[in-house]
């Protein structure tokens, strides 16, 4: 055999490795993704679930001012709403059935929205609780809230024990207090 | 003959031109690989170098999701949750933070999710690495194979240039004169003297710097590297099947537990195991809102409100807790796991140790998985114990 023969039988042989080698990667690769969930499906666990919760500190839009850890020793639902929020609106009296049974406390925040309109809301479903104004949502960057309702349970030590996605219901909620409790929250 | 004289000529010329053609076919490629690099260079440099507060807003926007949308950058959303983040990005800019720390803290509220291109750590960093190694072979294996095809071609240029002289030589001693110019070859006198020196000569476009890189990438390339080369192949083949072999694995342990496609409910298990009860106990709530008759959700969720119920010392819980027990039973009687739970119901709840071993051999008769065969092995042992009277140590508990 001539050595140019060789040498491009060589450089032959090469590319044919490297063209197994990419098309078996592909094909890896596409049946890798071709198997993932979409990403829009996808839950991720929120990173601040079993942490410290953030602190809320701020005016109400009510006119006054609160803050979070003076909540300090009970179960507390946050509660990120907005008066333009249509699942919010069902879910409203769910949040005062919860809070007239006294297994907890809601603390509202008010998702970028103005203080009128959320004080016509809570009032027209009898919500007594206060409403933290969070006009430019800075507070809910630091929970991680994407859409309103987002709702968080809160330990009596402050610990976020669990993120809530979309309305919550009051049974919901003080069966997620027992188990809580049991846990020795 | 002269005709034939005058072929070889025309034949050198043209290995002329494809030697002068192969130089050029070079010179593309050192271009591509000059933009490749340098555009490489300019996104490192603009990524790391100081840029105005403006710039920096506009990029950073770019590289978080919008977390309420599918596919699409804070940037490109109008979104609620988008306009939050402009409005915190701008803020933390205008406070001197670096970019760095904008990103941790985004990601400690939302998680990775957030960012539009996977953090270059840990397992992410092959999705990097992976392209720039498969240009970096492309490059390799074409410019070998580049120059094996010269060296082939030269080959068979000196092959057709020493029939040529041989010929010339012939017409001499015949007398016959042609139009052969020898002079005008660069090869010149050193063809009749040394055929080797005459071949390395018939490259008088190749400047002596491109001989000597030409010269050590063939050694570089020699059988050793040849064989590395092999290995590194291999191991791309293999790393691809093991990927490809792992997907199928993973799409056919869903396909065979249908029930547990959901995510959802994976994780709820996953944390039920960990001892998230009330992150559990809200996702097996998710799950049941879809299905109401998903027997592992209501296995679970029974399991956790039957605890629930004990620790507590609320019978509604308890009870509810072991109807959603019964309940996922009679929709998947073979449901190992919650012929497991059962067992443990009537162990703790009825001390009834008949119906609790029953419930138990069904439970290890229907192959239940090792994590919860192993746990609720020690627990029914352990439950065993507590009742007066009984064994700790049945015979039909491994």
């Amino acid at each position: 055999m001539s050595a140019p023969m060789a040498n491009a039988r060589t450089g032959s042989s090469g590319i044919k490795w490297f063209g197994g080698a990419i098309a078996a990667v592909l094909l890896a690769f596409s049946i890798f993704v071709a198997t993932r969930s979409p990403a829009s499906n996808a839950i991720e666990a929120s990173p601040i679930v079993e942490h410290v919760a953030p602190a809320i500190s701020g005016p109400t839009v009510a006119g006054g001012r609160f803050a979070l850890r003076s909540y300090r020793g009970k179960f507390v639902l946050v509660n990120f709403f907005a008066s333009w929020c249509a699942s919010c609106a069902i879910e409203e009296p769910q949040l005062v059935r919860f809070s007239k049974s006294g297994i907890g406390k809601v603390l509202a925040v008010d998702f970028q929205d103005e203080n009128g309109p959320a004080r016509v809301f809570l009032s027209r479903y009898g919500a007594s609780w206060p409403a933290v104004a969070d006009p430019n949502g800075q507070i809910a960057i630091k929970w991680g809230v994407s859409a309103p309702p987002e709702s968080f349970l809160i330990s009596p030590s402050g610990v976020v024990l669990t993120k809530i996605v979309g309305p919550v219901t009051a049974k919901e909620l003080r069966i997620l207090v027992q188990v809580a409790k049991a846990n020795g929250y | 003959m002269v005709t034939s004289t005058s072929e070889g000529v025309s034949q050198v010329d043209t290995k002329k031109k494809r030697f002068l053609a192969g130089g050029a076919l070079m010179a593309i490629w050192g271009a591509i690989a000059v933009v490749i690099l340098g555009s490489f260079i300019f996104l490192v440099l603009s990524s790391t170098t100081a840029s105005s507060d403006a710039q920096r807003v506009v990029r950073l926007e770019g590289e978080f999701k919008c977390p309420s949308c599918i596919d699409l950058s804070v940037a490109e959303s109008s979104a609620a949750s988008s306009i939050s983040i402009k409005t915190f990005i701008k803020n933390e800019v205008a406070q001197g933070v670096s970019d760095a720390q904008i990103k941790d803290q985004l990601v400690a509220s939302y998680g990775n999710s957030i960012l539009f291109t996977p953090p270059k750590s840990g397992a992410y960093l092959v999705i990097w690495a992976l392209p720039i190694g498969l240009v970096l072979l492309l490059a390799f294996f074409s410019l070998r194979s580049m120059l094996s095809q010269k060296d082939a071609a030269l080959a068979r240029g000196v092959g057709n240039l020493e029939d040529a002289v041989g010929e010339d030589e012939n017409l001499s001693a015949l007398g016959v004169s042609g139009d052969l110019n020898l002079s005008s070859i660069p090869l010149g006198d050193a063809i009749s003297s040394n055929k080797t020196r005459a071949i390395s000569d018939t490259r008088p476009d190749r400047p002596a710097i491109s001989r000597s890189f030409s010269r050590s990438l063939r050694r570089a390339t020699s059988s050793t590297k040849r064989r590395y080369l092999a290995l590194f192949g291999a191991i791309f083949c293999i790393a691809g099947v093991g990927l490809g072999v792992y997907s199928f694995e993973q799409s056919r342990s869903q396909a065979a537990n249908l029930s547990l496609e959901s995510r959802e409910l994976s994780q709820a298990i996953g944390y039920t195991y960990s001892g998230q009860d009330v992150s559990a106990l809200r996702l097996l709530s998710l799950v049941l809102r879809q299905d109401p008759y998903q027997p592992q959700a209501l296995a679970y969720q029974g399991w956790l409100l039957f605890q629930a119920g004990v620790k507590t010392k609320a019978p509604t819980l308890v009870q509810k807790g072991e109807q959603l027990v019964l309940e996922a039973i009679a929709i998947q009687p073979h449901y190992a796991d919650a012929h497991g739970f059962l067992s443990m119901i009537d162990l703790y709840i009825y001390h009834e140790t008949t119906q609790a071993k029953k419930q138990f051999n069904e439970f290890l008769a229907d192959s239940p998985s090792s994590t919860i065969r192993t746990d609720l092995s020690a627990a029914y042992k352990a439950a065993l114990s507590a009742i007066p009277g009984q064994s700790a140590k049945p015979t039909t508990v491994p």
